[in-house]
């Protein structure tokens, strides 16, 4: 893989074996100039993100929520108390669809929130809209309403 | 029950009892003044009669003097005269009469007159003895003497013809009313008698009365009184009293029995009877009992018996204050045996308890029904479309045919899930009800079923609906479900059209309605009534109440897919909307959804 600092950095924080395999699948068939990152949990998440040789910044976050060792909430909690990730988005990636999730997400400074999906294709299609969306512009215009992404 | 008009009674029978005493007191007295007044006369009468004897002794006693004196002249015989005349006599009998005519004055004088009279009378025989015997006889002086003689008894006669004898007829006429007084006195005995007679019957049927009265009362308090006590041994209460002035306790009979005592078993006290509650009760009660005295407070508290066998009793006891007519204070209080309804409130709370938990598990349970079955199956649809995507073409014929019937059951058994997770929704409502513009919810809907709308090409009309009070998500639920259910069931080769209408006038009853079949009859007034209608493939009316069962789904519905669930989620949330829904259809042509929502909560 390459580390070319002009590549989309793109991390993936997920528990599930499967999942990471659909994700990078979908992230390889889009064949987008990016570089994927994954972690079993929260902690590898953590350790990562905070080691002082991570210099070079990833640009967004898939993040699962419900994750051993640490959760996604807690990782979101902890990254946004960092300054130095004030612009890294971060897109929650989760089988839940309960309303408390998507509202403690939002009101914890999460971007956007993905309901993990059924079909191979729309999960092609998610990655690609986030990855390509403008992200100044989409939070600018945050909302209860727009952060949770429908597919 | 009627109690006596004691006080108007008391106070007529005092007034009649006053008036009858006044009545036979003065008649006695008049009675007794009668009696009196008879005797005197009596003893008048008594002694007119010996005044007019000794009179007559008197004169005849003259007369035989006279005559005496007579024959002494005659016979003259001077040793016959010493000592013939009975002049003592005479006395004797003027004193008499003195004595009988002591306090009428007049009479008293003539006797007093008389007396001088007799006297003289007297003195002039002594003086015609001495003449008639004198020597020389001197005949002239002798004649005059007899002369005087004469004319003295003339004048006797006269002074008793005048003087006495009127005197005596005075008396006589004064004691001739005697008959007339006893007559009188007969009269006032016989009206005494007859008022007494009269008094005691009337007193006596008054008594009779009375006592009747008396004896219906006490056979009516007896009565009251056994009704009582039979309802306290049914209804599980006692009675209890206490006299504050005097600390006199009274218990009923079944106070002891809630005791499990015999009846007056122990002396009524607040001792006797503290031993009896609960040692945890005990220092309640008796502060509880002694605050209320002291500030008169009416209470109502709730504590444990301990009784003899070791059994354990709920009692409330409820007391309130009361004053006698004599002014002294009563507490009054009933205890009532609430041990059976405790127990019940206790098993209700036991059971209440597990259907919370029970609750509790169900929730926990739609989660994993919800998120952790979801899980693998959307696993399952993933790999699905994985294999769709990359490796169906090198599958056999039958194989994709097995591949189809698995994406399929997927698909179903989201669906499943989905519903299921929106029926539990419905069922654990939380009616927190805003005011929701039906047309708005609307739109979200046909958003939302917009790919299902497209893919068949169906024809929607929506009217201009009311505003509503619900939850949002439900009745969104709710139109998601109609319109997805029209949108299922479409007749092949027919552009399916769905209508969203309302009506503004309207009179309906509810023999129909699914969830509430009555002939109550509802209107524009209340409700409003929202019709969604389809040209789909209908069903049989008399399935109408079956669709809305859980899992419940129509012979006819085999080649479409659905969950059972869809229609069960409709009726449930116009259930929690207070509304009503009912439905009608006619196989193959169109299925008619109609909701009544009341317009105020």
């Amino acid at each position: 893989m390459n580390s070319d600092s002009s590549q989309m950095r793109i991390l993936l924080a997920e528990d599930d074996e499967d999942d990471r395999l659909f994700f990078n699948d979908a992230i390889n068939e889009l064949k987008m100039n990016n570089r994927l990152t994954i972690f079993k949990d929260g902690r590898d998440l953590m350790d990562y993100l905070e080691h002082p040789e991570t210099t070079l910044l990833p640009h967004i976050l898939f993040l699962d929520l419900n994750m051993p060792c640490k959760t996604g909430a807690e990782c979101l909690k902890e990254i946004r108390a960092n300054p130095k990730f004030k612009d890294l988005t971060i897109a929650i990636y989760s089988t839940s669809s309960s309303d408390k999730d998507i509202e403690e997400t939002f009101i914890g400074g999460a971007n956007i929130y993905i309901k993990k999906p059924n079909d191979f294709s729309k999960l092609k299609k998610v990655i690609k809209d986030v990855v390509n969306m403008n992200w100044q512009y989409h939070t600018s215009g945050l909302n209860k309403e727009t952060f949770f992404l429908s597919i | 029950m009627k109690f006596l008009k004691q006080n108007r009674y008391v106070f007529l029978l005092r007034i009649a009892l006053g008036i009858s005493i006044i009545a036979i007191g003065y008649l006695t007295t008049m009675f007794y003044f009668q009696m009196k007044d008879l005797d005197s006369s009596f003893q008048s009468i008594e002694n007119t009669n010996t005044t007019q004897n000794e009179l007559e002794n008197l004169f005849s006693i003259l007369k035989e003097d006279e005559i005496k004196l007579s024959n002494l002249i005659i016979a003259d015989d001077i040793a016959y005269s010493k000592g013939i005349f009975s002049r003592e006599e005479a006395a004797s009998k003027i004193a008499v009469l003195k004595e009988l005519s002591i306090g009428k004055t007049f009479f008293h004088q003539s006797i007093l007159n008389l007396e001088s009279l007799i006297n003289k009378k007297y003195i002039l025989f002594g003086e015609i003895v001495a003449l008639s015997k004198a020597t020389p006889y001197n005949k002239t002086a002798f004649e005059d003497k007899l002369f005087e003689n004469k004319r003295f008894n003339e004048q006797l006669y006269t002074f008793l013809e005048n003087d006495v004898e009127p005197n005596l007829v005075g008396l006589k006429l004064q004691n001739e009313n005697y008959a007339e007084k006893i007559a009188s006195a007969r009269k006032t005995v016989f009206i005494l008698a007859v008022l007494s007679i009269l008094i005691f019957l009337l007193s006596y049927s008054k008594m009779n009365d009375n006592m009747f009265i008396l004896k219906r009362v006490n056979d009516d308090l007896k009565l009251l009184n056994e009704t009582f006590n039979n309802a306290e041994k049914i209804a599980g209460f006692g009675y209890w009293k206490v006299n504050l002035a005097t600390s006199e306790y009274t218990f009923s009979d079944n106070f002891y029995r809630l005791l499990e005592e015999e009846p007056q078993h122990f002396h009524p006290s607040f001792e006797n009877f503290t031993k009896y509650i609960h040692p945890d009760d005990y220092e309640y009660v008796g502060k509880t009992y002694k605050d209320s005295i002291e500030g008169q407070i009416p209470t109502s508290i709730l504590y444990r018996y301990i009784l003899p066998s070791g059994e354990l009793k709920y009692v409330i006891s409820t007391a309130n204050f009361r004053t006698n007519n004599k002014g002294e204070i009563f507490k009054i209080g009933v205890i009532h045996d609430v041990t059976e309804q405790f127990k019940k409130t206790f098993e209700l709370e036991e059971n209440n308890k597990k259907l919370i938990a029970i609750n509790a598990e169900l929730e926990s349970f739609n989660n994993i029904a919800s998120h952790d079955l979801q899980e693998p199956l959307r696993k399952i649809q993933m790999f699905i479309s994985r294999i769709e995507g990359n490796d169906l073409e090198a599958m056999s014929e039958s194989g994709k045919g097995y591949f189809d019937k698995i994406k399929l059951s997927a698909n179903r058994m989201q669906n499943l899930m989905i519903d299921l997770v929106n029926y539990s929704r419905t069922i654990k409502s939380d009616k927190v009800f805003t005011k929701i513009n039906l047309n708005g919810i609307l739109e979200d809907v046909l958003e939302e079923l917009s790919v299902n709308i497209e893919e068949i090409k169906a024809e929607i009309s929506i009217d201009e609906l009311p505003e509503i009070f619900g939850t949002k998500f439900q009745v969104q639920q709710l139109f998601v479900n109609l319109i997805s259910n029209s949108l299922k069931y479409t007749k092949p080769n027919t552009i399916p059209t769905i209508i969203i209408s309302t009506e503004d006038l309207f009179v309906d009853d509810l023999k129909d309605a699914v969830n509430e079949k009555s002939d109550k009859i509802i209107t524009n007034k209340d409700y409003y009534k929202i019709i969604v209608s389809d040209n789909g493939i209908g069903f049989n009316q008399e399935y109408s109440q079956r669709i809305f069962q859980l899992f419940r789904r129509l012979e006819t519905e085999i080649d479409y897919t659905g969950t059972g669930l869809g229609l069960a989620i409709c009726k449930k949330v116009i259930e929690n909307h207070n509304g009503f829904i009912k439905a009608e259809g006619k196989l193959n042509s169109g299925a008619k959804f109609i909701i009544y929502l009341p317009k105020v909560l």
